[in-house]
């Protein structure tokens, strides 16, 4: 990223920072991989992150990073000041798949976050998930099984377990990224809506530029291989902004600026294929 | 409304329980009917073939006497089988917690699961008598291992998403393996346990067939030896009984113990999302 003097002065401005972290991973082969190179980035309470780049550029490492679930090969990540050495304390976590457990209802999916943190009782941990639930649209579900819903109804769920106990980092790794452009859509509308409620930080890792544009305040782009972030763009558009990418001519433009920094050859064909209406209508626009 | 529709219509053929009873029943009456009377028209010695009638007098005058056998085998059966169920799934517990000390141990559980436990009968036969002990022991030795696999294997067959997302909650080892691990593991243990129950029953017989004072195993080979072939006959079917019955004990345990899992749902398999 850019190298932004006011934050070396003002280090407690950001809750999360990311040092110089790189990642390498040994090969069942015995080769040395560099999955992400040395990538820095500061981040302010309460903002939403994006990470956009092409498959293999180490996004998802550096997220598992982030996180403290992936120890980094060098640099270092603080977070809330205290370095990051394993999982961090309120960290909320979704992945491309629901991973939700088909032995537990719905209901107890989401509780099972605050039973395994022994935070509040039974009956305020089901309030909790009956209010999160009821304001994705799944109301009345709470008793149903994993497998008796959609896909689209199933991220909604993990997406309800990553919030319950309230997290100041939510990771996202490509959570929408299984589904159908309609129910794509809608989910960004939700995660928005709940993220404005909440302000954890979000880092949201995805392939789809569109999405990046109009869900984050800031889009590190990467490049390819070996991963490092080679820009920083600020999203300045008012919010809700989610479903307007179609309408809005500022947020276009960002997907451009972002699309012109990966460049053509360097867009991964499942971003082009599996893209919803919308970040096709920019690349027709680009 | 349509909640609990899955659970209700549970593991059914098309027609639900009552027609697949029906179906079986049908095909094992036409199965005796086909026995009696070839009996009938043919006329075969007693002794070579005799006739579901005089398998059925078996049953009623030495009805007593089967049934003692039977709970013998059953017994060794059912304690082999329990035990191999504890060790097994601790074992593969331990294994899969410990890469070095899964390396260390392979090779000799696979030793021990390639020799045919029926060469250790004599072995036992001499440690510990013609009592129940040596055919719990062979009966163990022969089912522990598909449950050690299974179990080991459905551990290392966990999403490395759930276990991330286990550490993302805060969950230790133990709660990683009781809430995350275990639970989906527990598909890959029953199908371990449904080969095994029927290897259970297996090795006690053979165990009984080295040596023993009792058990259907025992019964089959003094019948034999006395051409008593209705008696023979009338424990085998004893012992086919008691061996679906014990696949049985294990469908039902898996039925009530994953109602979850993708094998144990009826109706039709799709997602009530899209319904």
């Amino acid at each position: 990223m850019r190298a932004d003097a006011a934050s070396i002065t003002r280090l407690s401005e950001f809750a999360l920072q990311v040092r110089d972290v790189s990642r390498v991973f040994s090969t069942h082969r015995g080769e040395q991989v560099t999955a992400l190179g040395a990538s820095s980035a500061n981040v302010k309470a309460g903002e939403f992150i994006a990470l956009v780049g092409p498959s293999g550029c180490g996004k998802t490492t550096l997220l598992k990073i982030i996180g403290g679930l992936l120890p980094p090969s060098a640099g270092s990540v603080t977070y809330k000041g205290e370095p990051v050495t394993g999982p961090v304390d309120d960290l909320g976590i979704v992945f491309q798949q629901p991973i939700l457990l088909d032995w537990r209802t719905v209901q107890s999916n989401i509780t099972l976050q605050l039973s395994l943190r022994h935070l509040l009782d039974p009956a305020e941990q089901a309030e909790r998930a009956r209010a999160l639930l009821a304001s994705v649209g799944l109301a009345g579900f709470e008793d149903r099984y994993p497998w008796e819903l959609s896909g689209g109804q199933q991220q909604r769920v993990s997406l309800c377990r990553a919030l319950v106990h309230r997290p100041g980092l939510l990771l996202m790794d490509e959570p929408f990224g299984a589904l159908d452009a309609m129910t794509r859509e809608q989910l960004q509308a939700d995660l928005e809506e709940l993220w404005i409620a909440a302000r954890p930080i979000v880092v949201f890792v995805t392939h789809d530029v569109g999405e990046a544009v109009s869900l984050a305040d800031r889009v590190l782009v990467f490049s390819g291989k070996p991963g490092r972030i080679v820009e920083d763009i600020r999203i300045d558009v008012p919010r809700p902004r989610a479903a307007s990418l179609l309408e809005n001519p500022k947020l276009q433009n960002y997907a451009k600026q972002v699309r012109a920094l990966l460049g053509p050859g360097n867009v991964p064909p499942k971003a082009v294929a599996s893209s919803s209406t919308t970040s096709n209508t920019v690349r027709v626009q680009s | 409304m349509k909640r609990r529709r899955i659970f209700q219509r549970q593991a059914t053929a098309p027609g639900g329980w009552g027609r697949a009873v029906l179906h079986a029943g049908a095909a094992i009456v036409a199965l005796l009917s086909i026995w009696e009377a070839s009996v009938r028209i043919w006329h075969p010695a007693r002794h070579v073939w005799p006739a579901l009638s005089d398998v059925a007098g078996v049953f009623a005058t030495k009805g007593p006497t089967l049934l003692a056998n039977a709970w013998a085998t059953a017994y060794e059966t059912l304690i082999g089988f329990g035990l191999a169920l504890i060790v097994g799934v601790a074992g593969g517990i331990v294994m899969n917690s410990s890469r070095r000390l899964a390396q260390a141990l392979w090779p000799s559980i696979l030793f021990a699961q390639m020799t045919p436990k029926i060469a250790l009968a004599p072995l036992l036969l001499a440690w510990f008598g013609f009592g129940l002990i040596p055919k719990i022991i062979i009966a163990f030795l022969i089912t522990f291992f598909p449950i050690l696999l299974s179990t080991y294997t459905g551990l290392r067959a966990v999403e490395p998403e759930k276990e991330e997302l286990a550490r993302s909650m805060r969950a230790g080892p133990v709660a990683y393996l009781l809430r995350f691990a275990f639970p989906s593991a527990l598909p890959f243990i029953f199908s371990g346990a449904r080969i095994s129950i029927t290897l259970a029953v297996i090795g006690a017989i053979v165990a009984e067939f080295v040596g023993a004072d009792k058990g259907l195993g025992q019964l089959l080979l003094q019948s034999a030896t006395n051409l008593d072939t209705p008696l023979l006959i009338a424990a085998v079917l004893l012992l086919g009984s008691m061996g679906v019955a014990l696949y049985g004990a294990v469908l039902l345990a898996e039925y009530l113990f994953i109602p979850w899992h993708i094998s144990q749902r009826g109706g039709d398999r799709v997602a009530a999302g899209e319904i």
